[in-house]
């Protein structure tokens, strides 16, 4: 009568995973001015909440490896995360054998197997992180978006507002966000 | 084969006739189209009809032109833009357009003898015949798509014999997914084919507006997303057509079946956008899903600007009754409906809590 025997098997999954995820919205800008004045404008508005300009596009990295990306001509935002890093998954196991070869192929590739489905859960977990990241950070982008929009009409309401009179008092209410120009034609 | 050339009295059919006959009075409207579907999941041997049976068919097929315009959205009073920057005046189908020379050419046949011979479930195997479809093929083909739907084969619509007519891809963009191109879609602008396309305007809309609610209803991502990308090839590409051949009123299915999505919209939340949202899905994949809606938003949009040029005419220039006519077809949309479609437009297009794509404020 044959023997059984116990093996340990280790097999080591390797693979190198690219995650990548975001959402992409249009900055709803009045186009008070020309496209060109107001593209400008939020230029600005950007640059003065620290984001880097080059090429057309306002890029900012966010606390939490989130990047904002803005075309400001063409009033788009994108935020998303892009990581790309190894991964390596070891799985042991015992396997009974009746064989006196010791470890097969077959023995080998179920282990294997094991560990490209543990793989992929490590990787689907670390995609729901990177997405919770993103959700985050723009769930706290909202408001300072709202403002921007804000801040660019209002400063473009007061160039249009000079450009067809003598402006004689502007008022703010902070709260509110609305503006009054008086403006002497 | 040849018709009876006088009404036949009393008109008798052999059995191996009434099949293809109650498939033909299903699929023109004039029967139950529940009725076919014994006929139509049988297999048969070759559809030959007699003198009698030909003359109830070809009796079939005319009666059955007519009572499809007159149902499919003829009775509404409107106005027909023409060439040359002319409008008929308000009235009825028949009461803009003279009757239309509607002849069934052999695709017709070709099709009754398809769903007549194989079983419905199996025309997979069946090849649609080369040649152009007569405007009133496409108001077979149409009825024939809808009467197989009705009877419970939905899927067969996506069979090759169904894949020449543009009436049925604007209608089925789930089971019909090629791209309409102009040249394709260009003998529905005018003519007769234009009349049959004005006489469908109700059926394309409901059509419509089902196509969206089963994108919306997929519970499958990829699924929700092919529809999407087949409404924006098949239907709304249509009524893009429309309104770039200066024949608006032709693609206004669509912003009946807009209309009909910005309701249900008024009276649900975010979730409506997409059934296939998973909360703890990739933020791109919620986003693809939920913006399925923008290509039938985006050609509403379009139709916004064709009102705006029309505002534009004035009493003295060219092409002014025309602009009056494009008015009054958008009357209904110019006072809410086009800032309706823009909100909705903005809401998903956007980060805020309407859209369903980003979760709500966190702690």
């Amino acid at each position: 009568m044959s023997r059984p025997y116990v093996i340990r098997v280790a097999e080591t999954v390797r693979r190198h995973v690219v995650l990548e995820d975001g959402v992409e919205a249009r900055l709803d800008v009045l186009e008070v001015l020309p496209a060109e004045d107001m593209t400008a404008l939020l230029e600005e508005e950007l640059t003065r909440r620290g984001f880097a300009s080059s090429g057309g596009v306002a890029t900012r990295v966010e606390p939490g490896g989130a990047v904002v990306r803005v075309d400001v001509a063409a009033r788009k935002i994108h935020v998303g995360i892009r990581e790309a890093k190894d991964l390596e998954v070891t799985v042991e196991r015992a396997v009974r054998t009746y064989e006196e070869q010791g470890v097969t192929d077959a023995h080998r590739a179920t282990v294997r197997r094991e560990g490209e489905i543990r793989l992929d859960e490590a990787r689907e977990e670390r995609r729901r992180e990177v997405t919770a990241a993103i959700e985050q950070r723009v769930v706290d982008l909202r408001s300072e978006l709202d403002d921007v929009v804000v801040k660019v009409t209002q400063e473009a309401l007061r160039r249009r507002a000079g450009q067809l009179g003598e402006i004689q008092s502007i008022e703010e209410d902070a709260e509110t966000g609305s503006l009054t120009i008086r403006v002497r034609v | 084969m040849t018709a009876s050339p006088s009404p036949p009295d009393p008109a008798l059919v052999r059995p191996d006739e009434a099949g293809p006959l109650l498939i033909a009075s299903a699929a023109m409207g004039l029967t139950p189209r529940a009725v076919a579907g014994p006929a139509l999941s049988a297999k048969n041997a070759s559809l030959a009809l007699g003198p009698d049976a030909m003359w109830l068919l070809l009796t079939t097929l005319s009666r059955g032109a007519v009572r499809a315009l007159v149902r499919g959205g003829g009775t509404l009073p409107r106005r027909t833009l023409e060439p040359e920057g002319r409008a008929s005046a308000r009235g009825r189908l028949w009461e803009r357009h003279p009757p239309p020379s509607l002849r069934f050419s052999a695709a017709t046949w070709t099709l009754l003898a398809m769903l007549y011979q194989h079983p419905v479930h199996d025309l997979g195997r069946a090849e649609p015949a080369p040649g152009l479809l007569t405007p009133a093929d496409e108001l077979f083909f149409l009825g024939a798509a809808e009467t197989c739907a009705a009877c419970g084969f939905q899927r067969a619509v996506g069979a090759p014999v169904f894949t020449r007519s543009t009436l049925v891809r604007a209608a089925f963009p789930r089971e019909q997914r090629w791209s309409l191109e102009s040249a394709g879609a260009a003998p529905l602008f005018a003519g007769a084919g234009a009349v049959v396309l004005d006489g469908c305007r109700a059926r394309l809309a409901g059509r419509v507006a089902a196509a969206d609610k089963e994108r919306r209803g997929a519970a499958r991502p990829a699924e929700s997303e092919a529809i999407a990308l087949s409404i924006a090839s098949g239907p709304a590409a249509l009524a893009s057509l429309s309104v770039a051949t200066g024949r608006p009123d032709l693609g206004a299915f669509v912003l009946d079946a807009v209309a009909t999505i910005l309701d249900e919209r008024a009276s649900s939340g975010p979730e409506l956008w997409s059934s296939a949202v998973r909360p703890d899905g990739p933020l791109a994949e919620r986003q693809r899903l939920v913006q399925g809606v923008l290509p039938l938003l985006d050609t509403a949009l379009a139709f916004q600007r064709v009102a705006a040029r029309a505002r534009a005419v004035g009493f003295v220039d060219d092409g002014f009754e025309a602009a009056q006519a494009t008015r009054e077809l958008l009357e209904p949309w110019l006072e809410s409906g086009f800032e309706r479609a823009a909100a909705a437009h903005r809401e998903v297009s956007s980060f805020g809590h309407g859209s369903g794509i980003v979760a709500g404020e966190r702690t």
